[in-house]
């Protein structure tokens, strides 16, 4: 173990040029003497020449290296003593880092940390430097303290935040600031949970700091890693309309066996409380249309900081459906979405013919009964689907396959017309189908007694939700660039199936409908620290945005195209942020704490150890221990060695 | 009395000497500080003429004691004579590039250039014929023996005049110099002697063979013995312009025993020889050259 105590005065071995250049220089400025003659010095000179040369460069070297040992011993180098009492125990220059990321609020980690933090602080000699830095995914706070009560201070000014970690952009900014600082030993502690997913990035810094002849210290602060929390919420219908019953799910981490009590609020009303988070739902109305949002809240775990849920979601007024048949053909389609007036489902029914006219984005679903398809109908439809919409797709004799490669053949759909004719009754019925799922006995009987004639086969990769007993496909669900799709091979005129008449076919329908009916454009969800980005069409004046803690903060925007985007650039607590883009009109987002945080799998020691063989000692906090160590300055020994140096060149010199 | 020949005793310091301008001035003033200090020296006076008697002093030869005296007075006066020979010397100066080389404010060629001028004074004071000839790697300068009144001026105009530059090639340039002199006399070589050690004994020899007095004075430079120099250096030569890196610190023991031995080498071959050999470096005061040449001068009586 080497140190530099001030590496600056190094800078001195550019000194060690001078006795060259004046080697160089003497050679050419060698002093010229007449002499009466040469013939005598010429036969004793031969020796003399290669003496002078090895004179010379003895000469040299003894030059450069006494101002070597003189600038080295000014330098004062530092070496671990090999003696015990042998040294002095010397200052050094120290950084602690400080975890407080959101994991570090696990019930009694924080106290540890400072616990930790001062019992590193008595490790150290009087006059050591001690900067104590806090992280999370940035740095927070910095602070050099001098004394106990500095540090102290320090400690209680400080709380774990609700943002995520970046250990190595941490060190790297720990590395940077032990290199500006003098002193000539260096040690790093970080005083950490070590979560797995933030040690990605760390092999870097800690390989860097180490190469530097910096010392890394990980005390590993490992807290209970059951922690209930959630990753998201789940909308039943994922189409929410007004005046529908709709269910809310949390979706929860470590649900199973825990008894812990969820509170439920939307819109600002605490709508529901349950005993346990276990296979918990909360089932609410709306009666209008707007933005939603609202918590899930659970409590008594150890980690209390991700205990709240935010999420946010968006309730259109009605439902639009655009109708591809020609006239009359599907009015029992039409007839049997809109059973009555307060319908939230809106049909508008267009011939093939008129579909170019028609502007399919306000509608939330397309469907496509027996439409034969032309260039016209594929491009529309591909267009909806690109963004999102749904399609119901009813076959029947009009639909060749043949036309529709283009766009459908993702899905693959071929069409056999030498099948076998006939009924045939339903084998399989996938309830696994969300559509499907909530039919049981009664409704399912209901469906297996339905008779379909076939005249063709339809192959497709597409999964089948409903198939025949000859094994043919009668219902296929399937994706196609963003958008879904669910096909009926077969004719629902009442001819060809006795589908239309059986009491599953209006809420089947429906339920088809709601499937596939486009998502609203889902409103982000952001994690604390990240930007949250809204897109509006319009410009706004002074854009703001509220904040949970109804403070005010100005919005960025940014234009491309016809839309506009409102950014507030950070975002250091959870809740709903509100942007207000009128006076009268909120768009709320849900900002979460990030989730693998919650996730609470640590490092232990020995795998830090080996992950990073870098770090000098990573223990666990109760038998983490530095010694001081006695260093032997080398001061007296190199100015030793410069006097030697400058006794033999003045010997050699005056020989 | 004291004072003033300790005054003129300086003008035997090169470093001293070197201050003054005007050759024969310089000559004068060494010959004269030389011969204040040999005053009382027992090698005063060689000539043949007399010239005095003066009081006999322990360590006069017996044979210059004048008995005609002695039975007169009952004193020991010996004679002093005037030397009037036919002696030529030849003074042969190295000239190369390596003797401008210098290194405590004079160079190898200016103390030549005194030393010479000395020389001819002293030389030409007694009479004896004096030579000049100057060389690098060839011969380029050639003043016959004479004695003339002005032949002193002519000397020293030529010294004067004379600058260092070219390589050395002293072995070449004494055989071309063996051959030119026909007469025997007394050859006084001037150099640094870096050049072949074999051939430098090898052509002085052919001097010896000749029957000619041989005296080499071997002029280096303080530095060149001690090589004090510091730091890495590019060491430039005056003559080849050749340029080597060298640390001295670490050649210094091998150069300083390269150089001992070399001057070693010569001093024992030169003596097997019977060619007189003098080292001098060039913070040497000049008497000692000057009495080496007395010396030699006496030994040829």
């Amino acid at each position: 173990m080497f140190h530099i105590l001030h590496p600056l005065y190094l800078a001195g071995l550019s000194l060690a040029a001078i006795p060259l250049i004046f080697h160089l220089l003497g050679k050419r400025r060698i002093k010229e003497i007449p002499f009466s003659s040469l013939f005598l010095l010429k036969e004793i000179r031969k020796s003399n020449s290669v003496w002078m040369r090895i004179k010379n460069l003895i000469l040299l070297l003894l030059r450069i290296l006494f101002i070597v040992f003189v600038v080295a011993s000014f330098s004062h180098p530092l070496v671990l003593s090999p003696v015990p009492f042998l040294g002095n125990e010397a200052p050094e220059n120290i950084t602690i880092l400080i975890d407080v990321s959101l994991s570090m609020g696990v019930e009694g980690t924080f106290n540890k940390v400072k616990d930790e933090v001062i019992r590193i602080w008595k490790l150290f000699a009087s006059g050591s430097q001690i900067t104590l830095i806090t992280y999370s995914d940035r740095i927070e706070k910095e602070e050099d303290v001098e004394n106990i009560s500095d540090v102290n201070s320090f400690l209680n000014n400080i709380q774990v935040t609700y943002r995520g970690t970046d250990i190595a952009q941490s060190l790297e900014f720990a590395h940077k600031k032990v290199l500006e600082d003098k002193g000539f030993l260096k040690k790093v502690f970080v005083i950490s949970d070590f979560q797995k997913y933030a040690l990605k990035n760390a092999q870097k810094p800690f390989g860097e700091m180490h190469r530097q002849g910096i010392q890394i210290y990980a005390s590993t602060i490992l807290g209970s890693k059951r922690n209930l929390y959630f990753s998201g919420f789940k909308l039943e219908p994922s189409f929410p309309l007004p005046g529908l019953r709709m269910k809310i799910y949390p979706q929860m981490v470590f649900d199973k066996g825990n008894s812990h009590p969820v509170e439920f609020s939307l819109n600002g009303l605490v709508k529901g409380l349950k005993e346990s988070t276990e296979n918990t739902f909360f089932e609410t109305k709306t009666e209008t249309s707007g933005y939603k949002y609202g918590y899930f809240r659970i409590s008594g775990d150890s980690l209390s900081l991700d205990n709240d849920f935010y999420f946010s979601f968006y309730v259109p007024q009605s439902l639009n459906v655009l109708l591809v048949a020609e006239d009359g053909e599907a009015s029992y389609i039409a007839a049997a979405l809109t059973p009555g007036v307060k319908s939230p489902v809106e049909i508008e029914t267009v011939s093939r013919s008129d579909l170019l006219r028609v502007n399919t984005e306000k509608y939330d679903l397309l469907i496509l009964y027996n439409t034969g398809m032309n260039s016209l109908v594929e491009t529309r439809t591909a267009n909806f689907l690109s963004k999102g919409g749904g399609v119901l797709m009813i076959m029947g004799d009009r639909f060749r396959t043949d036309v529709n490669k283009s766009i459908f053949g993702d899905i693959r759909i071929t069409k056999e017309m030498n099948a076998k004719e006939g009924f045939f009754g339903i084998k399989t019925v996938d309830t696994g189908f969300q559509p499907l799922s909530d039919f049981k006995n009664k409704g399912l009987k209901n469906l297996y007694d339905t008779k379909v004639f076939r005249y063709y086969t339809v192959n497709s990769q597409m999964r089948k939700v409903i198939v025949a007993k000859n094994g043919d496909p009668l219902m296929m669900v399937g994706n196609i660039s963003g958008g879904r799709i669910v096909l009926i091979p077969f004719s629902l005129e009442p001819e060809w199936t006795q589908l239309p008449y059986k009491a599953i076919f209006v809420p089947l329908l429906y339920r088809l409908a709601f499937y596939l009916a486009r998502r609203r454009e889902k409103l982000s969800t952001f994690k604390v620290g990240e930007a949250v980005k809204i897109a509006f069409s319009k410009t706004v004046k002074d854009p703001i945005f509220l904040l949970p803690d109804n403070k005010k903060k100005s919005a960025e925007v940014t234009a491309m195209r016809d839309e506009f985007f409102y950014t507030l650039k950070n975002t250091d607590t959870p809740g709903i942020y509100r942007f207000i883009p009128e006076p009268d009109d909120t768009i709320p987002v849900s900002v979460n704490v990030k989730e693998e945080e919650s996730v609470l799998e640590f490092s232990t020691f020995k795998e830090l150890k080996a992950q990073f063989p870098d770090i000098k000692n990573a223990q666990e906090v109760k038998s983490f221990a530095v010694k001081g160590k006695r260093w032997l300055d080398l001061f007296p020994l190199f100015l030793i060695l410069s006097l030697l140096c400058i006794t033999a060149e003045l010997i050699l010199e005056n020989r | 009395m004291k004072r003033k020949s300790n005054n003129y005793k300086r003008y035997l310091d090169p470093k001293v000497i070197s201050k003054i301008k005007g050759l024969d001035i310089i000559a004068r003033m060494v010959v004269e500080g030389f011969l204040v200090g040999l005053h009382k020296s027992p090698y005063h006076g060689f000539s043949v003429e007399f010239a005095e008697h003066r009081e006999y002093r322990p360590g006069d030869e017996m044979r210059y004691v004048d008995w005609k005296v002695y039975g007169r007075t009952d004193r020991y006066y010996v004679k002093v004579f005037e030397e009037e020979t036919n002696l030529k010397a030849y003074l042969i100066v190295d000239k190369s590039g390596s003797m401008g080389f210098g290194s405590n404010g004079i160079t190898k060629l200016e103390y030549v250039k005194y030393l010479v001028s000395a020389l001819s004074f002293l030389l030409l004071r007694q009479k004896d014929a004096v030579g000049l000839m100057l060389f690098s790697d060839k011969l380029d300068s050639y003043i016959a023996p004479s004695t003339r009144g002005n032949h002193l001026n002519t000397v020293l105009k030529e010294l004067h005049q004379l600058k260092s530059g070219g390589e050395t090639s002293l072995a070449s340039v004494l055989f071309e110099l063996a051959e030119k002199i026909k007469r025997r006399g007394l050859i006084i070589l001037f150099s640094d002697l870096f050049d072949d050690y074999q051939s430098i004994v090898k052509s002085l020899k052919i001097f010896r063979h000749k029957k000619n007095e041989v005296l080499v004075f071997h002029i280096l430079d303080p530095a060149e013995i001690s090589f004090p120099f510091k730091g890495d250096i590019l060491l430039r030569d005056m003559e080849t312009r050749e340029k080597i890196t060298v640390e001295p610190r670490s050649l210094r023991r091998n150069y300083k025993k390269k150089i001992q031995s070399l001057i070693s080498s010569y001093k024992r071959d030169f003596r097997n020889v019977f060619i007189d050999y003098q080292f001098l470096s060039t913070d040497t005061t000049y008497d000692t050259a000057l009495m080496s040449y007395l010396s030699k001068r006496r030994k040829m009586k």
